[in-house]
């Protein structure tokens, strides 16, 4: 195992380059997770790493050895969990899990796999007789068994439903850490990414808009659209003067200089006894959480983020003040 | 490639003038008109029932349609000369244009309907579903979904059945159609003079090649197999005409030569001896198992290529596959004899070169089927099993091979009855002293000894039908 | 893995069956143009009077000749045994077969041999007019071919258009008589309404019935007829028309030994046995042939010898330009 390194990498199907100039790197026994919207070069770069695309400039190196052109798919020690698993449908389970292994070790290590994704016993069945998760946990043993230098996720939780898709991450996230993979894994989803990973990157049109711990890219955005894209948003234009913005939240704390946009996250709004007033327009219930949707004076509707007990019903009249800095962001000219 | 030099040397030995002079004769341009106009009528008519018959077979509520499955196949072991002879024994004013498309209709339909079959047993029934609850009965279904997931596997076989045609001498001599091939063989047989032969093949070819182009063009995109097994559509009050249908199909194709056969063992005074039937199946069947093996061998890799990549090079090498198939027996057996006796004299007239031989003409069969079949393989599991570890030779054995398989054990065991029945080529190229059904079949109808050849014909039959079993085994319900 | 073993046990068996079926160069190699059915009970006794193994290939006349022109020098064939005069032509004159020595020549009438002797004919068979002297008395028939398309005969001549015999005759018209003759006998004899027929066989059955007053076929189809029913019971009568007319003509199978053999000696010795007189009785007996040998007769069918036939004189091996022939057929609408 060992860490993956990809500089300035170029690539693209003629035409305007579809990677452009992309840096990161994934430590050895690293997660990180390639963030971008659907058309972002997700998936090209997935295979331009797997070697079933060709790169037009730039490198990639696999612990210590640069994987140029010359080295085929079958020689990068690079294992692919496709979307929706691509199980072999006319092999068993074990068959699928062994399919990378030689004759000798095979037996053995396939079991160790099936064990760990939480699938022991399950060697005979056919893929058709798996759920979707479970299909998704063969096909993570299935890359894994042959100790790969990097296993590549493509969207892997994308056809599960939100509770499976839930557990399965974090599944997913113990057995690499078990095997001690170094693992890359692409998702349109932002809550998957920054859930998952140890580390982000936030693809946009090719470009990599931001390569950091997932905390870091919640909390300190590279930019005002990275901070859209990772999570829910409260947003006003404001002019910031020495460290205080002014919106129809009140003066808040911030950092910047000059015109731009003010942007908080809807748990910094605190539905309480003090701060600005405001009507309830309506509550959205989620189970563990409610995102409760309000009218401050002036019209502009905010979201907040409740936590536990949710003691508030449309048409109440509240106040709402707010928790901790604002994050700012300068207009460019 | 083969016997397109070989057409090429022999055309152009006497110059350029002697090519032109056949061409420029009227009766060249007349026969190659009279042998399209066949070809377009016989495939238009072969679509028509491959599509039905196979509707029928795969989607319907039809009774007994895993029986059907397999007696709508089996025409496909009828030698063409053999439904020629039958049908003129039972219908004797049934010459000319209608007899050569009715015999050639009967016994070259199947080409259709084994490829549309499959199709529709791979077809993702979520787009039928999906046009039913956007408000279209199931008739529009079939016209505008159905039809559309089928097109690519209905002009695959509709191909195969056109150059068919244009390639068969034995219906339409005795239909006394006269058609291209009629040329080529008066050259051959009456004139003894090889080089118009050649150059009225090379015109096959150019034909073969002008229909296969048209084809690709309208060939669309396959779609990917869907997960589910495809719906069941009841017949309601058109079940018993259906049924009539499919019987009425299976009397005049099978019903027609087999009254036939048991006419002439009843009626016949010559005999037959039972060791000599046994001992010619057992050729029979070393030679078009081994002829559908090598076919298979040299099939996969051009198939592979051919749904994987768009390149000149595999388009070219299918092509020329392609215009093989529509090139007579007699030619593409001479080729060999030419190249063999000059290039491999230790492999003339041995098993391997007939098998050979059978492999030039019925490449395309083969390709035809597994390009089907890999079309429907994802590709992401090749890239997978790239990423595990193993290179394109071994991806392709293991994952694209096996994903494949229904659509390539189709094009083998469809290989394996049509090397069955081959007469032309097995008469030049067998090993001095062996004979296969088809040898023994022709040597008894040329003199009228119709008795002794009724064994030889129905073990015929019976050969192809064990593949046109397994066909259905494979493509069948038991997923 | 049990598999692939299976696999490879196939190929290898498959393989292994093809080495057995290998023909050895020390053996006699016989291309036969001449069915099986016809031939291969007298080919088998072929082993005895050459004194070596004997491998018998058949296939259409045609074909051979065309494999034989392809194989050139390369070829395994010893002896081209052919169902007609115009295959052997087409190799004799590629210099594909060798001379025959004088003693073979010999025993054959000169006008049923090669002119550059590289072929003879081993048995004959002639065109003749099938009648129903019920209805019609043989002084009455045509005498010539001219008489043929007599507007009396309207609708009462039976023809199969199909049968290379037929083809065979209107192209010795042509060779004979020349293209405008055989144009304008042919639209003549299309004007006459004449009775089509699928085959000799039919021709014969119709005269035979009474619904045919006379036929033009095969002279051994009456025969094979009368050997079954007895010739006592044939109501149809063959008349031989005779005096080098074209509708008396001759055809014939014959051999050649192919040229640069290296059996030619065992080579000929088959073609004497072709011309013994073992073999012509058994053309002569099993297909009514007339023996190319006229010191043989049949011991079962009342053939004349074939010296009494009074054939037209043609080159047999010109009866082949068979495109020009099936050209004029179709535009006298007789095809």
């Amino acid at each position: 195992m060992s860490g993956l390194t990809v500089k300035r990498l170029v690539a693209g199907y003629g035409g305007d380059p579809v990677l452009r100039e992309v840096d990161f790197e994934v430590p050895e026994g690293g997660l990180l997770a390639v963030l971008g919207p659907s058309g972002c070069g997700k998936t090209t770069l997935l295979r331009v790493l797997a070697g079933f695309h060709p790169v037009s400039s730039g490198e990639v190196w696999l612990g210590g050895k640069q994987l140029t052109a010359e080295v085929p798919p079958e020689q990068r020690g690079i294992g692919i969990v496709p979307q929706e698993g691509a199980l072999f449908p006319h092999l068993t389970v074990a068959g699928n899990v062994g399919f990378g292994l030689r004759r000798g070790d095979r037996a053995a290590r396939v079991e160790e796999l099936l064990e760990l994704v939480g699938l022991a016993g399950f060697g005979a069945r056919m893929p058709g007789e798996l759920s979707g998760g479970q299909a998704q946990r063969v096909a993570l043993a299935r890359a894994l068994a042959p100790r790969p230098g990097v296993v590549l996720l493509d969207e892997p939780f994308s056809a599960l439903d939100a509770g499976l898709r839930e557990e399965l991450r974090a599944d997913v996230r113990a057995t690499l850490k078990a095997a001690g993979a170094t693992a890359l894994l692409v998702t349109h989803d932002q809550e998957e990414a920054l859930g998952i990973a140890d580390h982000v990157v936030v693809l946009r049109d090719g470009a990599v808009a931001q390569f950091a711990r997932p905390q870091t890219i919640y909390a300190s955005p590279a930019d005002l659209g990275v901070a859209l894209f990772v999570g829910e948003a409260v947003t006003f234009a404001g002019v910031a003067r020495s460290g205080l913005v002014s919106t129809p939240l009140g003066e808040l704390r911030t950092s910047g200089d000059g015109p731009g946009t003010v942007l908080l996250r809807p748990e910094q709004l605190i539905i309480g006894a003090a701060g600005v007033p405001s009507a309830v327009d309506d509550v959205l219930f989620h189970g563990h959480d409610a995102t409760v949707l309000l009218r401050l004076a002036d019209g502009t509707q905010v979201r907040s983020r409740v936590q536990g007990k949710i003691s508030v019903r449309a048409g109440d009249s509240v106040s709402v003040s707010v928790d901790g800095p604002a994050l700012f962001f300068g207009d460019t000219p | 490639m083969l016997p397109l030099a070989y057409l090429a040397v022999r055309s152009f030995e006497r110059g350029g003038g002697v090519v032109w002079d056949v061409l420029a004769r009227t009766r060249t341009a007349e026969l190659a008109l009279r042998s399209l106009s066949l070809a377009v009528a016989v495939t238009a008519a072969c679509l028509v029932l491959g599509v039905l018959s196979a509707w029928l077979v795969v989607r319907s509520d039809l009774p007994g349609r895993r029986v059907f499955g397999v007696l709508l196949v089996l025409p496909l072991a009828v030698p063409s000369y053999v439904a020629g002879f039958t049908w003129i024994s039972v219908a004797p004013d049934l010459t000319g244009f209608a007899g050569a498309f009715v015999v050639l209709t009967l016994v070259s339909y199947p080409y259709v309907l084994l490829p549309v079959a499959a199709a529709l047993r791979t077809a993702d029934p979520a787009v039928e579903e999906v046009a039913r609850s956007l408000g279209r009965t199931g008739r529009q279904v079939f016209f505008s979904v159905t039809l559309r997931q089928i097109r690519p596997a209905a002009l695959a076989g509709g191909l195969l059945v056109a150059l068919y045609v244009l390639s068969d001498f034995g219906a339409v001599s005795l239909m006394r159609y006269e058609a291209f091939t009629l040329g080529i063989y008066t050259s051959y047989r009456a004139t003894f003079d090889r080089t118009p032969a050649a150059v009225l093949g090379l015109v096959l070819v150019v034909l073969a090649i002008a229909l296969t182009v048209g084809e690709r063009r309208a060939r669309g995109v396959v779609a990917h197999r869907g997960r589910r097994q495809p719906l069941t559509v009841s017949l309601g009050r058109a079940r018993m005409p259906a049924l009539a249908g499919a019987v009425s199909l299976i009397l005049l194709t099978l019903g027609v030569p087999v009254v036939s056969l048991v006419w002439w063992l009843v009626e016949g005074t010559s005999t037959f001896s039972v060791t000599d039937v046994l001992a010619t199946t057992g050729n029979t069947v070393a030679v078009s198992a081994f002829g559908a093996l090598l076919t298979l061998l040299l099939a996969l890799p051009v198939g592979i290529l051919a749904a994987r990549h768009q390149g000149r090079l595999v388009r070219g090498v299918e092509l020329a596959g392609f215009a093989g198939h529509a090139l007579p027996g007699i030619t593409v057996g001479l080729a060999l004899v030419f190249f063999g006796i000059r290039f491999a004299p230790a492999l003339y007239q041995t098993m391997p070169m007939l098998a050979f031989a059978y492999a030039v003409l019925f490449l395309p069969l083969a390709v035809g089927a597994v390009r089907t079949g890999v079309a429907h393989a994802p590709p992401v599991l090749e890239e997978v099993s790239r990423s595990l570890g193993h290179g394109r030779f071994t991806t392709g054995l293991r994952v694209t091979v096996p994903l494949a398989a229904p659509g390539i054990l189709a094009g083998t065991a469809l290989v394996f009855l049509t090397c069955a029945k081959e007469l032309p080529a097995t008469l030049l190229l067998r090993p001095t002293g062996m004979d296969t059904l088809a040898t023994e079949l022709w040597t008894r109808t040329e003199v009228a000894a119709y008795a002794a050849a009724a064994p030889y014909a129905a073990v015929l039959l019976v050969v192809a039908a064990i593949p046109a079993v397994l066909l259905d085994r494979f493509l069948g319900g038991e997923r | 893995m049990r598999r692939r073993a299976r696999t490879v046990t196939l190929v290898a068996a498959l393989l292994a069956s093809t080495v057995t079926a290998c023909s050895s160069a020390n053996d006699l190699i016989i291309y036969s143009g001449r069915n099986e059915q016809l031939v291969g009970a007298l080919l088998d006794q072929l082993e005895d009077a050459v004194g070596i193994d004997v491998e018998v290939r058949y296939g259409g006349s045609g074909e051979m000749a065309a494999q034989l022109l392809e194989e050139g020098q390369g070829t395994e064939a010893d002896v081209f045994f052919s169902q007609d005069a115009g295959a052997l032509g087409a190799v004799g004159a590629q210099g594909r077969l060798a001379e025959l020595p004088a003693d073979v020549l010999g025993m054959v009438p000169q006008n049923y041999q090669a002119r550059d002797k590289r072929w003879v004919a081993t048995s004959a068979r002639a065109r003749v007019i099938a009648y129903d002297p019920r209805v019609v008395e043989e002084s009455a028939l045509p005498k010539t071919i001219e008489e043929v398309v007599d507007p009396k005969w309207k609708g009462k001549v039976g023809y199969a258009p199909t049968n290379g015999s037929w083809q065979a005759f209107v192209t010795s018209v042509r060779v004979l008589k020349g293209e405008d003759f055989a144009k304008d006998w042919l639209k003549k004899f299309a004007a006459n309404e004449p009775k089509r027929f699928d085959n000799n066989i039919n021709i014969l059955k119709a005269v035979d019935d009474g619904q045919l007053p006379f036929g033009l076929i095969n002279h051994y189809y009456w025969y094979a007829s009368a050997a079954e029913k007895g010739a006592a019971n044939m109501k149809a009568k063959l008349h031989r028309v005779g005096g080098g007319d074209p509708l008396s003509l001759v055809n014939v199978a014959g051999v050649g030994v192919i040229q640069g053999s290296n059996q030619s000696e065992a080579a000929q010795k088959a073609v004497r046995f072709l011309l013994s007189e073992q073999a012509q009785r058994h053309f002569a007996d099993v297909t009514a042939e007339y023996p190319a040998n006229p010191g043989v007769k049949s011991s079962k069918h009342q053939l004349p010898p074939i010296t009494d036939l009074q054939a037209p004189d043609i080159d047999l091996s010109k009866l082949s330009s068979l495109q020009e022939t099936v050209k004029l057929l179709q535009e006298a609408g007789l095809s």
